[in-house]
């Protein structure tokens, strides 16, 4: 009856991505947490992008960010080519601890729904995401990489909710 | 060079003198196309400190969204407090709000059917020592509801207060308008102390 299972985990020293391939299919929900930076430094507004099955179009991202001493601000990309799943720290370790819930990523009569929480220590910055995937395929594989184009390093884990 | 993980490395966490507890485990998973969802026999779950219910829906009536509700112990009185905080789509902000003496505590909007058919919301809500009897009864909701077109909807984060010290029983997740629609799930977990 245990559920919270660890389906996989990696630990990355540098490279352009991480792909979480062959996702099994009998769970409700997945849960990706990672703690993860970039290998030099990045652009303001710049972090990890989370793709599914490989797939580079139809993701809708509304944020809910605050830097430190700044009000909250919204951002909205419609239809973007990924799902904006962190910023970095903008002075080393450029750094973010991230946790990713995704709901039924296995249903075929679903658009995939996820939220993003992620504090980015050294900006500091941290937010809460909502995204939608509008595609009805179920979730095989995730990919994860740097929207600036840096390679990352992280440790990742990647585990199942259900039944 | 990209770095790919073959193949899946089942239930590590059970190897060798790895840590293995507390777990997670799931309770009961309803899915339904009726207007409300009860969760019975909660002081039966003697094992679980915690609670955590995962939602998936959708409901009917033609509507663009629905609020998605909540009581405890069938208790329909003035004795819950809530408040969120939120980044809406329709003008883009942020807001908060709170009230107290209200008859439910809201989880958050449930998409219609006057939305794309693929498109549902969902949710995370977790429910804190249950069990007891010395203390309110605190609720913690993260969900998201967007239109097919982002017109509106919001990610939001939710607090809930049942402003009563008894135990939990029962917990009731409804709306006041409409049916749910197929597709709609609603999963109980718990987590053990």
């Amino acid at each position: 009856m245990t559920t919270y299972t660890l389906i996989a985990s990696t630990v990355v020293g540098s490279s352009t991505s991480v792909s979480l391939g062959s996702i099994p299919q009998g769970y409700d929900d997945l849960v990706l947490v990672w703690k993860g930076g970039s290998t030099s430094a990045p652009s303001n507004g710049y972090g990890f992008k989370v793709t599914f099955n490989g797939s580079t179009g139809g993701y809708q991202n509304l944020i809910m960010r605050n830097n430190a001493g700044v009000a909250l601000s919204a951002y909205k990309y419609a239809n973007w080519g990924y799902i904006q799943a962190n910023t970095l720290g903008d002075e080393a370790p450029y750094e973010a601890l991230v946790v990713m819930n995704i709901s039924e990523y296995s249903k075929t009569n679903k658009f995939k729904n996820a939220t993003v929480q992620f504090n980015a220590p050294t900006r500091p910055q941290q937010a809460t995401i909502g995204a939608r995937w509008d595609n009805t395929a179920a979730i095989t594989s995730i990919q994860i990489g740097d929207d600036f184009g840096n390679s990352i390093y992280g440790r990742f884990y990647l585990y199942g909710i259900g039944n | 060079m990209s770095f790919m993980l073959l193949g899946i490395l089942n239930s590590q966490a059970t190897g060798g003198g790895a840590y293995t507890g507390p777990a997670f485990d799931h309770i009961q998973t309803v899915n339904t196309t009726g207007n409300n969802v009860q969760f019975n026999n909660l002081d039966a779950l003697e094992d679980y400190k915690h609670l955590q219910i995962r939602y998936s829906g959708r409901v009917g009536g033609g509507v663009n969204s629905v609020q998605l509700r909540m009581q405890m112990n069938n208790d329909t009185g003035s004795n819950y407090s809530r408040h969120w905080l939120y980044a809406y789509l329709a003008g883009l902000g942020i807001t908060s709000s709170s009230s107290i003496n209200q008859t439910d505590i809201q989880l958050g909007d449930l998409t219609g059917t006057a939305q794309p058919s693929y498109i549902f919301s969902s949710g995370i809500v977790d429910i804190l020592d249950f069990h007891s009897i010395d203390k309110t009864t605190n609720v913690q909701i993260m969900s998201t509801e967007m239109r097919g077109d982002l017109s509106n909807g919001d990610i939001r984060l939710s607090g809930g207060v049942y402003n009563s010290a008894n135990a939990l029983t029962s917990i009731k997740i409804f709306n006041t308008y409409t049916t749910f629609e197929s597709g709609t799930t609603f999963a109980l977990y718990g987590r053990r102390g």
